[in-house]
């Protein structure tokens, strides 16, 4: 029956395009829509994960200190899970070169360290992270902005209490996030004699070697007592909750395009199917079942849907592509890159592909039966009179 | 064996119309039957119900010695494929297949596509269609189409061709050409035929006549 099904189809091929359009409208809309959100979705997740520890275990009071931070750290390195860990303290401060200053914060850190639980050596754009030391800066991209500096520049660096101290920029970066391109690094020594507080460790970034299971992790750094562990996503909840709603949002404007075009197989199917009756009685009177006949429908829907899915796939592919080249310059969206961030993960793919091809089926079955339903002797007689 | 009735009948609608009734007889293989009457005499529900596209509402049909109510679906839909072939006044081509691909129909869903086509052939080209195989139904003319469906009712070898006023719609030159046709299937493929129609010339080619007034048998 596939071969008369095809034949159907390519008897009306306005009408088939206009079916085979719908399916892969759907298809394509929802893969260059998903690969936004996903894209996105994908970014931020990659930020948070990635530029910022999956635990940070800090003093219980803001602003406070570690107690007994050896004892963390010996604790930390004989933990399974715990890939990397950077003991950190950081204050606020004011960068002043010349007649410029600037307010950011100043994090004292194991250089080393910080590079094996972030990625921010990555985003380094001048000098280098793991060369800090003595009383040298990494300076986030905002911050050296607003406070005039460039590789190379001295700039004096001053912290609540009045305490001060010159310091030289030895790296610059550019993360995207505006709150971490606000900070400058230095080494924990450094910034430990500019507080007076030798020894001192405000909180410790720690990278697990499986960032899903950072909420359970923190959880029992809270029980040991004595320090306030908060995971990276329980630092970010909002975030995350709106991931949730972007799903739903693809799957509905997926449903939304999807019926539609759903809407337009089932009828122009059921307008086939009034148009052909005599052919249903012919075969059926030929000794074609009521099968027969119910597979000669489904195999159009399913032609269609399987040519829409493929096609539409491509578009989507394509308008994918595109979207990636599209420049969006300083927004957060497209830091790093500074184009969108689009995904084309398989995954996009198979769900538009799946669920599209299902709304074709499922458009296609009420006509399918309907024609399979249908008494020869009624139509021939009918037909005869 | 072959096609037997009894006391069958038919009504239709409600209020009940009895269209048909009390109707027995049997059509042996290789009879030529003619089967008249006027327009709504009944023909068409009768050839309709020996050709198990209708059931009766009262009697018994058997086909082949076998009684047409313990067939199941599939088994009656097996029947059509390969003992019956039908040919109606209007010739019902598919209009998306050309004309070889609508003899094969019945072929097809006997999985005997293959096999069938050299028969196919023959048949189109003994009924003079041999260079337009290939042509669509709306490339034919009315006579050529009628054709076209014959050779479709006759490519399984069926025990039984039931034709319902298959000259009805064409003009007597085709008519004829027809009427050799069915003769010739009847005589060298051995298939029963019946053949309803109210020209009492194409009815005087059969072995043996029935004639239906109001739904009853009369004579023979």
């Amino acid at each position: 029956m596939l071969r008369l099904a095809l034949r159907y189809l390519l008897a009306r091929p306005r009408q088939s395009l206009l079916m085979l359009l719908g399916v892969l409208l759907g298809t394509a809309a929802f893969i260059a829509l998903s690969g936004l959100l996903l894209g996105f979705k994908e970014y931020l997740v990659d930020q948070l994960v990635n530029n910022s520890a999956s635990v940070i275990i800090s003093a219980p009071r803001e602003g406070g200190t570690l107690r007994d931070p050896g004892a963390w750290g010996r604790r930390l390195a004989a933990d399974p899970l715990v890939a990397a860990t950077c003991p950190q303290l950081g204050a606020p401060a004011l960068l002043s070169r010349g007649g410029a200053t600037a307010s950011g914060v100043l994090l004292g850190c194991d250089p080393a360290g910080l590079l094996r639980v972030t990625r921010l050596a990555s985003y380094a754009t001048a000098g280098s992270f793991a060369a800090l030391r003595g009383r040298e800066l990494a300076v986030g991209d905002s911050l050296a902005s607003r406070a005039g500096l460039t590789l190379g520049s001295r700039v004096r660096v001053s912290c609540a209490g009045g305490a001060s101290e010159t310091f030289r920029v030895a790296a610059l970066f550019k993360t995207g996030v505006e709150r971490a391109d606000s900070v400058a690094y230095a080494p924990l020594g450094a910034v430990q004699a500019l507080l007076g507080r030798p020894g001192a460790v405000g909180d410790i970034a720690v990278r697990l070697k499986d960032y899903t299971r950072a909420d359970g992790e923190a959880r029992a750094f809270n029980r040991l007592g004595g320090c306030r562990a908060e995971s990276w996503e329980r630092r970010n909840a909002t975030l995350i909750s709106t991931f949730k709603a972007e799903d739903m949002v693809r799957f509905l404007s997926l449903g939304a395009v999807l019926l539609v075009a759903g809407f337009g197989i089932t009828n122009v199917l059921h307008m086939t199917v009034v148009q052909k009756r005599m052919d249903i009685a012919i075969l059926r009177s030929l000794g074609y079942r009521r099968g027969d006949i119910l597979a000669l429908f489904l195999w159009q829907g399913l032609v269609l849907g399987l040519a829409g899915v493929a096609l539409g796939c491509l578009a989507g592919w394509g308008a994918g592509l595109y979207l990636r080249t599209v420049s969006i310059g300083g927004n957060p969206m497209g830091a790093g890159t500074g184009h969108l961030a689009v995904s084309l993960a398989p995954r996009i793919f198979l769900e538009g592909g799946l669920f599209a091809l299902a709304a074709a089926c499922v458009s296609t079955a009420l006509p399918a039966w309907s024609a399979a339903r249908l008494e020869p002797i009624e139509i021939i007689r009918a037909g005869a009179a | 064996m072959g096609l037997e009735a009894e006391g069958l009948g038919k009504s239709v609608g409600d209020p009940a119309v009895r269209i048909l009734g009390g109707i027995t007889l049997s059509v042996e293989r290789g009879e030529f039957v003619a089967l008249t009457g006027r327009s709504g005499s009944g023909k068409s529900t009768l050839l309709h119900i020996l050709g198990t596209l209708d059931r009766p509402s009262e009697g018994s049909l058997r086909l082949d010695g076998r009684e047409s109510s313990s067939f199941s679906p599939a088994e009656l839909d097996a029947f059509r494929n390969r003992r019956l072939g039908f040919v109606f006044q209007f010739h019902y081509l598919i209009q998306e297949l050309d004309a070889l691909e609508n003899v094969l129909l019945p072929a097809r869903r006997a999985g005997e596509a293959a096999r069938r086509r050299p028969l196919a052939e023959e048949l189109l080209g003994r009924f003079g269609l041999g260079g337009k195989a290939r042509r669509l139904p709306r490339q034919l003319s009315g006579g050529e189409q009628q054709r076209v469906a014959i050779a479709r009712a006759l490519v399984m070898q069926p025990q039984y061709l039931l034709a319902d006023e298959p000259t009805g719609a064409l003009d007597s030159a085709n008519g004829t050409a027809v009427m050799d046709i069915l003769k010739e299937a009847h005589s060298r493929l051995g298939a029963a035929v019946i053949l309803a129609t109210h020209d009492p010339e194409f009815a005087a080619m059969a072995s043996r006549r029935l004639h239906l007034v109001d739904g009853v048998l009369r004579g023979t």
